[in-house]
């Protein structure tokens, strides 16, 4: 999780943690990028507005390099802006998601088939 | 003839580069104005998106949580519910910076009595974190003309800044200086140095610099330092790793009317 929210990471994390998923986070994108490609998660939340640079270039980079290209992104922001959001979307995130609309339960619905999805991708790869 | 329509295409190109530059100023403005409004719209969802969360969550737990995990995000509703009250504050006296008009109500006050009262308003924020929180005003201040609540909006944003970025156990010094002219508070951190860089973007509108573990909104010090410059004071701040970070603003000593 990619986010400098520490009370939004406290709440996803218990929920995430609840169900047994082990989380790292990142408080700005350099950190994010630096974690992601050193511990390879299955699946990457990105806030927008990141102290350092914006989710988007966050996103543009994991998706140039080839350790972190095929992690799954969704950018999971309070930023409601269209055009970043398309710009998303156009970069290859799965997702763009507002945290003030979604309830956690249905974000880890969400994770669940995301992570199960790109595990069998990656099983049919191999 | 000749003479008279090139003075005349002078003229209006003149008047043509007057008018672009005006539209683009009020452009300008109305794009600042809307800035401003979509930051403090993702400011204010922040905490209520944790609020809701964390709601939502202890809500539907079917007994997956742990009890201690339970209290922490009760705490979390608490605390985040006092970030909301703040930045409302916060977004209330935006709007009055952004309709131009401040509206000082500049009368004698006592502002060795004011510092004062602030700490002693935000002791128990300190206390949470063992900070050491205390003034040390030596000579006294006579009554000199200031907008009181504004100045103690102005004091607050920068002491909560320093309870934010000052580590546990750590301590905050606030002093007061008269020299003829010029009345200068000073709010003194012993938390982690600022580089020049971002001391150079502290004032700067939706400016988030310091520890990342401390969220903190990029309107405040833009706020504090149009206070004081509406009170025709000045801002500073000194830092360095060894002795903290140093803000201070400078307000005329005037007993004079206006």
């Amino acid at each position: 999780m990619i986010d400098d929210d520490p009370a939004l990471i406290t709440v996803i994390s218990t929920a995430l943690q609840a169900e047994n998923y082990q989380i790292i986070t990142a408080a700005d994108g350099r950190t994010g990028l630096n974690l992601a490609q050193t511990e390879k998660p299955d699946f990457i939340l990105l806030d927008q507005v990141l102290p350092d640079i914006q989710g988007n270039e966050v996103l543009a980079t994991l998706k140039q390099n080839e350790d972190t290209k095929n992690i799954p992104v969704v950018l999971f922001s309070n930023f409601y802006k269209p055009e970043l959001m398309q710009q998303a979307i156009n970069q290859g995130a799965v997702d763009y998601l507002l945290k003030y609309q979604i309830e956690p339960k249905d974000l880890l619905t969400k994770i669940k088939s995301l992570t199960q999805e790109s595990k069998a991708e990656q099983a049919q790869e191999q | 003839m000749v003479q008279l329509l090139t003075i005349t295409t002078l003229l209006f190109g003149f008047l043509a580069i007057i008018f672009s530059f005006l539209l683009d100023k009020e452009k300008h403005k109305q794009q600042e104005k809307q800035d401003v409004n979509l930051f403090m719209i993702h400011e204010l969802r922040s905490p209520l998106s944790s609020i809701k969360a964390a709601a939502s969550l202890l809500l539907s737990d079917t007994g997956q949580i742990e009890l201690e995990k339970k209290n922490d995000l009760l705490k979390l509703i608490n605390s985040q519910s006092l970030q909301l009250l703040e930045y409302v504050s916060l977004l209330l006296d935006t709007s009055r910076l952004q309709s131009g008009i401040f509206n000082l109500q500049r009368k004698p006050n006592d502002i060795k009595a004011l510092v004062e009262e602030r700490i002693r308003l935000l002791q128990p924020l300190a206390h949470e974190k063992q900070i050491e929180l205390k003034s040390d005003i030596k000579e006294p201040v006579p009554s000199f003309r200031f907008d009181k609540e504004y100045i103690a909006h102005a004091l607050d944003n920068l002491l909560y800044n320093a309870l934010k970025f000052t580590p546990v156990k750590g301590h905050i010094d606030v002093t007061v200086e008269l020299d003829n002219q010029f009345v200068t508070i000073n709010v003194q951190d012993s938390g982690e140095g600022l580089d020049q860089e971002q001391i150079a973007m502290l004032f700067k509108k939706f400016s988030q610099v310091g520890p990342k573990t401390a969220n903190s909104s990029g309107l405040g010090l833009y706020f504090v330092k149009s206070i004081i410059e509406a009170h025709k004071g000045t801002v500073n701040v000194t830092s360095s790793d060894d002795t903290g970070t140093t803000f201070s603003f400078s307000l005329p000593f005037s007993n004079a009317n206006g």
